[in-house]
């Protein structure tokens, strides 16, 4: 063989390596994601503070977005949250939370304002159940200022019952809030992070000397805190399934006594005893772990089960949070998104109620060290029976594109693909540029709003329009949606255990309100398949303890199933059209 | 003090022929405790400065004015900051525009650990003289003593800018950046640092930090390599390479770096805490208890041992040891104080030695 032959049959092989695809990659390289924002009709702009600086920690947080489906239609609908500035905005001209109707046909609607929905201020997260279990999805809106509990009267408006359902907290900061049913009584009760004990009459101004308090970033001058800025005490609220709700902080446990600063939280059965346990992501302070004890009251183990710091003993930047069970075993996991600098953290379930952090050991550590994240969500974007992992980033100080740092404002949007052997592979680059943004992205919430069986996502930013990615082309694997219908236990099944056995391996998804980071997703269960083209068995662990199997349901459909019927209908989806059928 | 600054004192005072006999005036003491210096007889240049401003208690004299500076020098050179202070402190309230008497007593107030006192002596003192390579160079250097690390990078720049050879001022500068999230700009002054002199174990180590915090593991680990070929006690290299490693989850090659460091310096924390963990990670916990008790016995307050030990004796089965070092863990609080550790990570040590002796 002469040389230069020999070269060439090197150069290819080189070049055949530099192009192979990621461990794991096979049929579904060809998943891209559209910007649909505008198509849509979702033309707004969310309002959040300073654009080019901010004063005040409270001009950072951004807020949240939610998939719902408030109309009962089976199509997911969007509430979009918004917040203000320090100068404000003349009277009629205030920037407002939007509700937009899903018009079946890859649009929306904007029917905020007949929905009663327009409310303004600094607004913050958003979480999504049916609190009273009369058959229609409530809305829990949080802000810096007075939250927000809006009824669903099912007629497609609101009614403001924050005072009557005993919720009226003054002026906190609440970020993000997620229902539960941690008792078991068929209604489900909230949980509401608190950040910051936050007054513009006090509080530090950019560079401020004040001792303990961080008010400088790489040298310049930036808003203080997060260190050093007194926290704000969580709230556990009981539901007394009479529309009312009790505050039950201290007497569940003494909660949050510490009063840390808390920005995410997310339900989930981590040890697999049907009763919710809670993680609470806090900002440069320990993570909480509250294991419920099944008698009303949690235990706070962070510490001794191992997500409370990093292994080094140091307390990360918490954000973004959400469990799912990535490596298949039966047992939630758990991802948190942290600060510029540190990675975002996964923790893997030791089935023992404690975690070992596989952050590096996974590959997330190293793909995003680089990244300040906020919204965190599990979400089997390719259908392959594997939860990958979505990370909606963007920098808290505008600041940081006049001095020339290697980090940046807008930050991209980061898919790590799960290559089922426990590690995650950084293929944002390869379904197409829109969802890497960059963009000043907070909140995030995944969701199938056009029932086309794979997950889309929808981004919250910072004094930039909302953004609607569609999934295209991941639904060439297969896949089951479930929507379910509690009976004795909580109308929404939230809390539910869908478990799918397919070709032999059994994957679970858990119905859960809240997580991500301020957001509400989809509360359908939706599982990808793989290459399964039928499904043994579909299996459902209710709150109340009511195990529901199905037979003979097909792949590749949207189910409803309703609590103890041991049967499923057809909702709105592929095969179809867009209405309900009873299938048995 | 090195003999850089006694060239500057030089350099202030023309040489003087004069004999040391017979000595009048506070001139006359002054040139002959500088003809005194320039043979490198301190003592007796001391005693002569110590003449002349007695014989003018009032600092009447000019020549009085320089034997209080050149007498702070001299105090500070030996090390006697008490002395120096205050005689350099005396001629400035005479002459504030005395360029020198600033940078002495700013390297002197570094010296004696006054480091927030340096850097607004250093600063009149390069303000003054704009000209002066030296005083922005240890103008940047007393900014980054004080964790100013912005500050730092702009005094460091203006000497690299008025002194290109300057390689000392070109490595600073390049920590500074680092420390303020400019890697990109500090990769290439290493560059250039490098190219001025490629054996330079530090700017190596630099180059290589600054690579790794741009995400470029692979660039780092070779330039950290080569800083350790051309020093192999270069142990900030050897560190950072056993660290890499540690995270890429390939514990025999961490493990060989956390050795070879702890063969350099048994006592070395962060080589213990190192093997330590991998100890954990291959299931060894009674082997990784014995680094952490190190850890923790020569540095009580390592968060992170103390962290780790917890888990080390939970997975030996011993609870009460866990339960007690996780309170431990949990007294030493949170990093609070250190306002800036959870969002900036620092580089622990600046290169070329502390404080103002290293030129």
């Amino acid at each position: 063989m002469g040389v230069l032959a020999r070269s060439l049959l090197i150069a290819a092989l080189t070049f055949a390596l530099c192009e192979a695809p990621p461990i794991g990659t096979s049929a579904n390289g060809d998943i891209t994601f559209a910007d649909v924002t505008a198509h849509a009709g979702l033309q707004t702009h969310i309002v959040y503070g300073g654009t080019s600086g901010n004063t005040y920690i409270l001009e950072t947080t951004g807020t949240g977005v939610a998939f719902l489906d408030y109309d009962n239609d089976g199509w997911q609908d969007i509430f979009l949250v918004n917040g203000t500035t320090l100068d404000g905005f003349p009277r009629g001209q205030e920037p407002s939370n939007h509700l937009f109707r899903n018009k079946h046909d890859g649009t929306f609607e904007d029917v905020t304002v007949r929905a009663g929905l327009a409310q303004s201020g600094w607004g913050q997260g958003v979480a999504v159940a049916d609190y009273d279990n009369d058959g229609f999805d409530d809305l829990f809106v949080t802000s810096w200022g007075q939250n927000r509990l809006y009824r669903n009267k099912g007629d497609g408006t609101f009614e403001d019952v924050t005072a009557r359902a005993g919720l009226t907290s003054g002026r906190r900061w609440s970020t993000s809030a997620a229902f539960a049913d941690y008792d078991n009584d068929g209604f489900v009760d909230l949980y509401v992070a608190e950040y910051i004990d936050f007054d513009p009459q006090t509080a530090p101004l950019p560079g401020a000397k004040v001792p303990g308090v961080n008010c400088s970033y790489r040298g310049f001058p930036v808003m203080c805190g997060p260190r050093g800025l007194k926290g704000e005490r969580d709230h556990l609220y009981h539901n007394s399934g009479k529309g009312t709700f009790t505050d039950v902080t201290v007497q569940a446990g003494n909660l949050d006594k510490d009063s840390s600063r808390g920005l995410g939280v997310v339900w989930g059965d981590i040890n697999n005893d049907g009763y919710p346990d809670l993680v609470v992501a806090n900002d440069a302070q320990p993570n909480l772990l509250y294991v419920n004890q099944r008698n009303g009251t949690f235990r706070e183990t962070g510490l001794e089960a191992g997500v409370a710091v990093d292994e080094d003993g140091r307390e990360r930047a918490g954000m973004g949070i959400d469990f799912s069970d990535y490596d298949n075993d039966g047992w939630l996991d758990l991802a948190v998104a942290n600060f510029y600098g540190e990675p975002h953290s996964l923790y893997s379930n030791q089935k023992n109620g404690s975690f070992l952090e596989t952050t590096w050991a996974s590959g997330i550590g190293r793909a995003t060290m680089h990244h300040l994240g906020w919204g965190t969500r599990f979400v089997d974007y390719d259908n392959d029976g594997w939860k990958d992992l979505l990370l909606v980033n963007g920098h808290v100080y505008p600041e940081v594109d006049r001095h020339q740092l290697d980090e940046t404002y807008a930050e991209p949007t980061v898919l790590l693909r799960n290559n089922g052997n426990g590690t995650f592979a950084d293929v944002t680059a390869l379904v197409g540029s829109s969802l890497a943004g960059p963009r000043a992205g907070r909140g995030m919430a995944a969701g199938d709003y056009d029932n086309d069986g794979d997950l889309d996502f929808l981004i919250a930013t910072v004094n930039g329009p909302p953004c609607l990615l569609e999934n295209r082309g991941g639904n060439a694997s297969h896949w089951l949606t479930v929507r379910l219908i509690g009976r004795r236990s909580n109308r929404d099944g939230i809390g539910a255990r869908v478990t799918t056995i397919a070709d032999g391996v059994s994957r679970m998804e858990e119905v859960r309100s809240g997580g991500s980071y301020l957001s509400q997703s989809d509360l359908r269960a939706h599982l990808g398949l793989g290459a399964a083209s039928s499904i043994a068995a579909v299996e459902i662990r209710w709150p109340s303890g009511q195990v529901d199997r199905l037979t003979g349901v097909p792949v590749d459909r949207i189910i409803v199933v309703r609590e103890g019927e041991g049967s499923f209908t057809f909702a709105p989806g592929p095969g179809n059209g867009s209405r309900a059928t009873e299938r048995r | 003090m090195s003999g850089h600054l006694l060239l500057l004192c030089a350099a202030l005072f023309a040489a003087t022929r004069v004999p040391p006999e017979a000595p009048q005036t506070p001139t006359d003491h002054v040139r002959a405790g500088q003809q005194y210096q320039q043979q490198g007889r301190l003592q007796e240049a001391e005693e002569e400065y110590r003449k002349a401003v007695d014989l003018d208690p009032a600092d009447a004299d000019l020549a009085s004015l320089y034997a209080h500076v050149l007498l702070g020098q001299l105090c500070s050179a030996r090390g006697d900051y008490a002395c120096a202070i205050p005689q350099l402190q005396r001629a400035l309230r005479r002459d504030p525009t005395l360029a020198k008497a600033h940078y002495y007593l700013g390297i002197t107030f570094t010296l004696d650990g006054q480091k927030d006192k340096a850097v607004p002596e250093l600063a009149e003192a390069a303000r003054l003289e704009p000209e002066s390579a030296a005083f922005h160079y240890y103008l940047g250097l007393a900014l980054l003593d004080v964790a100013r690390d912005a500050e730092a990078a702009d005094a460091l720049q203006r000497a690299v800018t008025l002194d290109p050879t300057d390689v000392a001022a070109r490595t600073n500068l390049a920590w500074a950046l680092i420390n303020i999230g400019r890697n990109r700009e500090a990769t290439s002054v290493l560059d250039s640092v490098l190219r001025l002199d490629p054996r330079d174990p530090s700017a190596w180590f630099l180059r290589g930090e600054a690579r790794r915090r741009l995400g470029d593991t692979d660039a780092a680990i070779a330039d950290f390599e080569k800083s350790v070929a051309i020093d192999d006690r270069a142990e900030d290299a050897l560190f950072s390479l056993g660290t890499i490693y540690y995270l890429r989850q390939d514990f025999d090659r961490a493990s060989d770096y956390f050795a070879r460091l702890l063969t350099l310096d048994a006592d070395h924390v962060g080589a213990h805490y190192g093997m330590a963990k991998i100890l954990l990670k291959r299931g060894r916990a009674a082997d990784a208890v014995t680094h952490l008790v190190t850890c923790v016995t020569k540095d009580p307050r390592n968060k992170g041992a103390h962290y780790q030990l917890a888990q080390a004796y939970r997975r030996l089965g011993e609870a009460d040891k866990a339960e007690k070092e996780l309170q431990v863990f949990r007294s030493l609080g949170g990093d609070v104080a250190d306002v800036d550790a959870g969002a900036v990570e620092r580089l622990r040590k600046r290169p070329g030695g502390g404080g103002a002796t290293d030129r």
